[in-house]
């Protein structure tokens, strides 16, 4: 399902849209697959909620800490 | 038997000095050679002196191997995953991808004290996870003279990269920067330029959030692309929050360094 926030920044409202179930959201400008789409709220964009999957985060993420570690070379 | 009785010795001074001509000119020198007679060796020193198997493998560059200064290597594979050893001595690396591209599972090259990457030709079907990248040592630039239709997560993360430039045409399925294309630690990555007629999707503001200078209240990031695509990036999905930090700025290519040449000084050439 699609979920939409509001929110504030440097006196500009936005929308924040992602997936409750983890996939991209489609559309935008320009039309693409996004997994969090934030967009002027003035504008008015509409996603749908796509079949793909963004890529696992967070395995990479413990991959990446790893490999930090292994080699020590990146901070 | 002194076989040289039989030989005319003006014939034999001839071809001596015509195979010391040939031994100078592949082993790149000027200075003239000496025959060792008294050891029995002819020129042979000088020959094992030359460099053997006409130039560096692959593997060579990739790998390091000890080598130093620029370096260019055209591939006959995909630039192979998994192969960064933390290599030292290359400054400058150029890879032809010569219609081959990065192999996908990434962890591809790591040259530590490298100041630039420069890839010719079109990568596909993307740019995965630690394709290229330092040991944190020096500051490196990497300018793509081709087009990357997507940034996997973590592709260009590293702590000294300063400089990306590209070029995106649009074409296709799910392309963009993924979520945390440059991690959460390219803290020096100020200057972006994206080249092509079309906006390159920006698939989540993490890709910059979490970097400064790009980040809100950061140091400030600069965008720089084709002037006809200004508007169109500062009303994009997630590029204009990113441009909306007061900071960061999008400037037009055109007025700029990068109006004809690469990141790297080189002209680009006109099709």
């Amino acid at each position: 399902m699609i979920v939409q926030e509001r929110f504030i920044e440097n006196s500009r409202e936005y929308i924040r849209t992602y997936s409750d179930a983890g996939r991209y959201v489609v559309g935008g400008f320009p039309e693409a697959e996004y997994s969090e789409a934030c967009d002027p709220a003035e504008l008015g964009r509409t996603y749908i909620e796509g079949e793909l999957i963004p890529p696992d985060e967070s395995a990479l993420a413990d991959k990446a800490e790893a490999y930090d570690i292994l080699t020590g070379v990146i901070s | 038997m002194a076989v040289d009785k039989l030989v005319d010795s003006s014939k034999l001074n001839a071809a001596l000095d015509y195979e010391a001509s040939k031994i100078i000119a592949k082993g790149g020198g000027t200075a003239p050679l000496a025959f060792d007679f008294a050891n029995e060796k002819g020129f042979g020193d000088y020959i094992d002196a030359i460099p053997s198997g006409g130039g560096y493998t692959e593997e060579d560059i990739l790998l390091g191997n000890a080598l130093t200064g620029e370096q260019t290597i055209t591939m006959s594979k995909d630039v192979p995953s998994y192969y960064i050893l933390g290599q030292h001595g290359i400054s400058k690396l150029t890879i032809n991808l010569n219609g081959y591209s990065f192999g996908t599972a990434g962890y591809n090259i790591q040259q530590n004290g490298v100041s630039s990457y420069i890839v010719n030709g079109n990568i596909s079907p993307y740019l995965p996870a630690y394709a290229m990248i330092g040991d944190g040592s020096k500051d490196y630039i990497v300018v793509i003279k081709g087009t990357c239709p997507r940034f996997m997560q973590y592709a260009l993360r590293d702590t000294r990269i300063t400089l990306l430039d590209f070029t995106y045409n649009g074409a296709g399925a799910n392309q963009g920067f993924e979520a945390n294309a440059f991690g959460n630690n390219s803290h020096k990555l100020s200057t972006i330029i994206i080249r092509g007629n079309t906006v390159f999707p920006l698939k989540n503001t993490n890709v910059f959030t979490q970097l400064n200078p790009w980040k809100d209240g950061g140091t400030g990031g600069t965008l720089y692309v084709p002037q006809a695509l200004i508007s169109a990036y500062e009303s994009a999905s997630n590029w204009s929050t990113i441009l909306g930090y007061s900071n960061n700025q999008i400037l037009k290519i055109e007025e700029s360094i990068y109006d004809g040449y690469y990141a790297d000084g080189t002209p680009i050439p006109t099709t």
